[in-house]
């Protein structure tokens, strides 16, 4: 496709705001705009004018627990300006009203946080397979070698998913350059039946499965393609025992959520 | 929320100290526009489950990139309520085909056929739009609703045109043609 007609590059911009650019043309536009001052600021132009019809809503209160989940997730995920070992910006306050937010609390680094990743993998690799994992279908996460733990890739996505109603999370972190996917379950599993559960990644194209999650301990998972972007979106769905028979998702949605790039 | 508290100078500030670790900040941020966000999250995902894990990973987000808003990059409300809507785009790129296959016992799951209120009903008629509720008024019907149904309910050209019981292509002509017109007005 041809980018240099300005009227064109105006449309593109205005349906990839829009939402209605899609697929492979919408990855394109968006590897132009990364270069492309001209299509950047179309882009940021819908999206500024557009942003009216947004703000144009009545404002709705979001339940407490959002917060509260928050408040767990920032103090494991520190942004990604900050660089390793800073202060906290401001001194700690006394913690106020339930709803107006945290003290600051120590700056936790995101290596920090993959080197305990990498303890609890060595704490667990005795653990075994999953109890999900008979008759597997697709591939199974499986409990890593210590080599593996050891190396350490460019580049990593990390994401917590939590499974609603219950306190069964992964933390998971994806290494494209390793192809590799790393789940570590904790909380309880509820009892969900006799069911595997799959862990997807969407794309473009729709998911691809990227194998079963393990329920106890830790488990890798081959990563079938290559990624780029600041971000993945993860979705973990209820399938048949040793998952889904069809390659894409054919049971419910449980949880999903971003794979945010942090190294 | 009071409007001083979304003032877009405090706005800025909060989003710099965010970037730079500090939770308090934005703990006031999320104070000052998850109300905002979590609006429109509502509006467009219909369920509140699908907008509460939404608004978390829109916050999540902002959270981790909040240093890459630069005040050139439009009022900070408008950056978020930019996040929080492509988010928004992608979960409902992923779930909706869930949508039309609901399991037992699920929460009534939203089907093309029972939107309800049109969506461009209220929102059109509220304040605050300005120039951009201007500029809708120059557009034919089809064009406008065909905008506002791919703004609000984020549908792609497909489920446009089941929406509007149209033919493909004439649905991609009416957004088409009505960006173009929006384009035009509110460049004036």
């Amino acid at each position: 496709m041809r980018y240099d007609n300005a009227k064109l590059r105006q449309m593109l911009a205005a349906e990839y705001v829009l939402g209605t650019l899609r697929g492979r043309a919408r990855r394109r536009f968006e590897r132009l705009a990364k270069t492309d001052a001209a299509a950047q600021a179309e882009i940021r132009f819908w999206e500024t004018r557009l942003a009216g019809l947004a703000s144009s809503l009545v404002p709705q209160t979001p339940p407490p627990a959002i917060w509260q989940n928050l408040e767990q997730q920032i103090d494991t995920n520190p942004p990604s300006g900050v660089t390793p070992i800073r202060k906290p910006v401001t001194a700690a306050l006394p913690k106020q009203a339930a709803n107006s937010g945290p003290p600051p609390a120590p700056m936790w680094r995101i290596l920090a946080g993959l080197a305990t990743a990498a303890a609890v993998v060595l704490a667990v690799m005795v653990g075994g397979r999953s109890p999900l994992s008979e008759k597997a279908a697709v591939p199974v996460a499986a409990a890593p070698a210590p080599a593996q733990v050891a190396t350490a890739a460019a580049t990593v996505y990390v994401s917590l998913l939590k499974l609603p109603e219950s306190t069964m999370q992964w933390t998971l972190s994806v290494r494209p350059e390793a192809d590799e996917v790393k789940a570590v379950a904790s909380g309880e599993y509820p009892a969900l039946g006799q069911h595997s559960l799959e862990l997807w990644l969407i794309t473009d194209a729709g998911p691809v499965s990227l194998g079963l999650l393990p329920t106890t301990g830790t488990g890798t998972m081959k990563m079938p393609l290559r990624v780029k972007g600041d971000q993945l979106t993860l979705a973990v769905s209820l399938e048949p025992v040793g998952g889904s028979p069809t390659g894409q998702p054919t049971g419910p949605v449980l949880t999903s959520g971003p794979a945010i790039k942090a190294v | 929320m009071s409007s001083a508290n979304a003032d877009p100078e405090r706005l800025i500030r909060l989003l710099a100290e965010t970037g730079a670790g500090n939770q308090r900040a934005f703990a006031q941020l999320y104070q000052a526009c998850s109300s905002h966000l979590y609006a429109l999250l509502l509006r467009m995902l219909k369920r509140r489950d699908w907008a509460d894990e939404a608004l978390q990973d829109c916050f999540l987000r902002v959270w981790q990139k909040a240093d890459t808003y630069a005040p050139e990059k439009g009022a900070p409300l408008t950056w978020l309520l930019t996040v929080a809507r492509y988010r928004a785009l992608d979960l409902l790129r992923m779930k909706r085909p869930e949508v039309e296959m609901p399991e037992e016992g699920e929460e009534a799951p939203m089907t093309f056929a029972d939107l309800g209120q049109s969506p461009e009903d209220g929102a059109v008629e509220r304040e605050g739009m300005g120039m951009l509720r201007e500029c809708m008024k120059d557009l034919q019907d089809e064009q406008k609703r065909s905008v506002l149904l791919a703004y609000y309910e984020g549908y792609t050209h497909q489920e446009l045109a089941r929406q509007m019981n149209a033919p493909l292509g004439t649905v991609k002509s009416w957004v088409r043609r009505g960006l173009s017109r929006l384009r035009e007005c509110l460049d004036r």
